[in-house]
């Protein structure tokens, strides 16, 4: 009796969780279409950018969420976006070299350094941690605003030159002339990012980071070289956001130290809780409904602040799975039914 | 000429360490009792430098008046948020500590609304200077530097001899091993918001004739005081004491022989180097 019961058990989750990926595959598929549809019918620039910065702000938020999933409090995220915007323009306006080898080079400067501050510092619990990460983006912030070559100074680095053009089979050639073309590589970019996200979710790495968060010191005991995976997930990610960084530098046109301080980790911070970290899902649903709110208050910083930070004391308070976990806690306030009950209900909030 | 400009640079060095000292000061005590790094600490001070404001230029009330008045406001509005927000999800620490990132930059941009963008200024109380073995020091920062030395030798006290400071030890130690002892949890975290804000706001109220005030102020205080204690040991408050007196030596021999551009990297790289050599700092207990 209990083996059956035993046998039924994962039996029953595996046919849950192997039903989910199949409709999100399928959400995620209309989803693409759907963007990649856009630019033919919405010809209006502003709508495009603000998509295209719901787009690399996604970048940002997902391996942000990544990190925070190693169990690692990152108050550092502005740094190594910054070190991939300032990195590329660097490479392409001193060195010379092409945007579409800079981007790269930049992601890769910034997994370097990742590790180089990750190898050293990962081993630290929690908060220090996080004293350290917001310690080095401070301190590079203050680089780039002494060394006026080659870091341009406080007034940041201007014209920066746009991607170089570019031949793409069946797509004619992209010269980044209009919006829409950086709508597309954006959105390619984007949808890179997600995927090897995913990947790393769903392969061996993502159970070792289940495995490290939910309790380190048992990971430790079974075998799990914890250092390097950490060093791995936080260079991965930071590398990856970096490249967003690059993109970003090259989109508008103009970077300042002003960019990267502190604010935009705690923006993805709040992106990332406000939409509920538990999965890429929330992440993406928090980035894309708060960046449109914000549009509200576009030029009215504070006013943005205001409403992002209130938001973010709501969920903690009243919402701790964050927005995506809204239709479950509502279902399971109405009908009254305990967790326990909801579990096994197949047709329940997924 | 050397010796005098060494013991000016000295001079220097404890003023700004007591302003760092004052700063990290609650925010060790509340890690220290709570372990919870409460970020809106940098609000607080904030909040405080503009009570100085409001209640001595705008109401013109006595500087050594609006000090306890500034203080008890603040310290309530912590009493307030810890019942209000804090207690709830108090278990919790990841969500304690977004929440107070939350708290922080809400208030921050609520200041931004409510006091406007223009700096503030508050006028000095205290004139002249003070002259110490040929190094000068202006009345207004020493004292801040013997306030910052009271208060750092007061909380000890109040911790280590009190029955109160006992209660708060016991709670840091075990809570609920407190709790069957018959000690408050929630009375502990109360007691422990209403100091810990109260010293941001004595902070904020002290420095307000020496700095510019502005809402951002806060966010850079936290930084601050955040490689304060983790330099010191998180939760240690002789090691924060200790730690602010040697960033502020630091940045004062740095800014008189190197420049004020490269110290700011300079303490930081210290901090980080002394943390993976001592990751519990100073005088950190390591705990779980």
């Amino acid at each position: 009796m209990t083996t059956e019961q035993q046998r039924k058990e994962p039996e029953s989750k595996t046919r849950v969780t192997a039903g989910a990926p199949q409709q999100s595959m399928i959400f995620f598929g209309v989803a693409l279409v759907l963007l990649c549809l856009l630019p033919l019918g919405v010809r209006n620039e502003y709508y495009l950018h603000v998509l295209i910065a719901i787009f690399y702000h996604i970048i940002y938020a997902t391996t942000y969420r990544f990190i925070l999933r190693t169990g690692q409090f990152h108050f550092g995220a502005h740094a190594f976006i910054g070190i991939g915007a300032y990195a590329s323009v660097l490479l392409v306006m001193k060195a010379g070299l092409s945007f579409w080898v800079a981007m790269p080079a930049a992601g890769i400067i910034a997994a370097v350094f990742a590790v180089l501050i990750g190898y050293p510092t990962l081993r630290l619990k929690g908060i220090y941690f996080a004293i350290i990460t917001w310690g080095f983006a401070d301190t590079l912030r203050f680089i780039y605003m002494r060394f006026k070559e080659p870091f341009g100074g406080p007034l940041g680095i201007f014209s920066i030159p746009a991607p170089d053009p570019i031949t793409i089979p069946f797509f004619g050639k992209i010269d980044f002339s209009q919006k829409s073309h950086y709508y597309f590589l954006a959105l390619f970019m984007m949808m890179v990012v997600l995927y090897i996200l995913h990947r790393m979710e769903k392969s061996r790495f993502g159970l070792i980071f289940g495995a490290i968060r939910e309790g380190d010191q048992l990971a430790k005991a079974v075998g799990i070289n914890i250092m390097s995976y950490k060093v791995l997930a936080f260079a991965v990610c930071s590398g990856l956001a970096a490249t967003a960084g690059s993109f970003y530098a090259h989109y508008t046109y103009y970077i300042s130290p002003l960019d990267f301080s502190v604010l935009l980790t705690i923006y993805l911070a709040i992106y990332t809780i406000v939409g509920g970290q538990d999965r890429y899902s929330g992440v993406i649903f928090g980035t894309v409904i708060l960046m449109l709110a914000g549009e509200i208050f576009a030029g009215y910083s504070h006013y943005q602040l205001l409403m992002y930070s209130g938001f973010l004391i709501l969920v903690l308070l009243f919402l701790p799975g964050g927005m995506v976990s809204l239709p479950g806690t509502l279902n399971q306030f109405f009908t009254r039914t305990g967790p326990k009950q909801l579990e096994d209900n197949k047709y329940g909030p997924a | 000429m050397e010796l005098n400009e060494f013991i000016q640079v000295v001079v220097n060095a404890i003023s700004i360490g007591a302003v760092y000292a004052l700063l990290a000061l609650g925010l060790t005590l509340l890690f220290g009792i709570m372990d919870i790094l409460f970020f809106a600490h940098g609000a607080m001070y904030m909040l405080g430098a503009y009570a100085a404001f409001y209640l001595c230029t705008k109401l013109e009330l006595n500087y050594f008046l609006s000090i306890p008045i500034g203080i008890a406001i603040i310290g309530l509005l912590g009493v307030v948020m810890e019942k209000g927000l804090f207690r709830p999800i108090r278990k919790d620490h990841v969500a304690v500590i977004f929440l107070a990132i939350g708290l922080n930059w809400f208030l921050e941009s609520a200041g931004y609304i409510v006091f406007g963008l223009r700096p503030k200024q508050v006028d000095s109380v205290f004139t002249g200077q003070l002259n110490v073995w040929g190094a000068i020091i202006s009345w207004e920062r020493a004292v801040v530097v013997i306030i910052g030395l009271l208060a750092v030798v007061c909380l000890y006290f109040f911790l280590m001899k009190t029955r109160w400071g006992l209660g708060m030890r016991a709670f840091a130690e075990d809570p609920s091993a407190a709790e069957l002892q018959g000690i408050s949890n929630d009375t502990v975290c109360s007691l422990g918001f209403l100091i810990g804000c109260g010293l941001a706001a004595l902070a904020g109220l002290l420095v307000a004739p020496i700095f510019i005030i502005t809402p951002t102020m806060g966010s850079h205080a936290v930084l601050i005081s955040l490689l304060v204690i983790g330099l010191g040991g998180l939760g240690s408050i002789p090691g924060a004491l200790i730690s602010a007196f040697i960033i502020g030596i630091i940045e004062s021999f740095g800014t008189s022989y190197l420049g004020a551009d490269i110290t700011w990297g300079m303490i930081f790289i210290f901090v980080v180097i002394f943390l993976i050599i001592r990751p519990t700092g100073l005088m950190g207990v390591e705990r779980e």
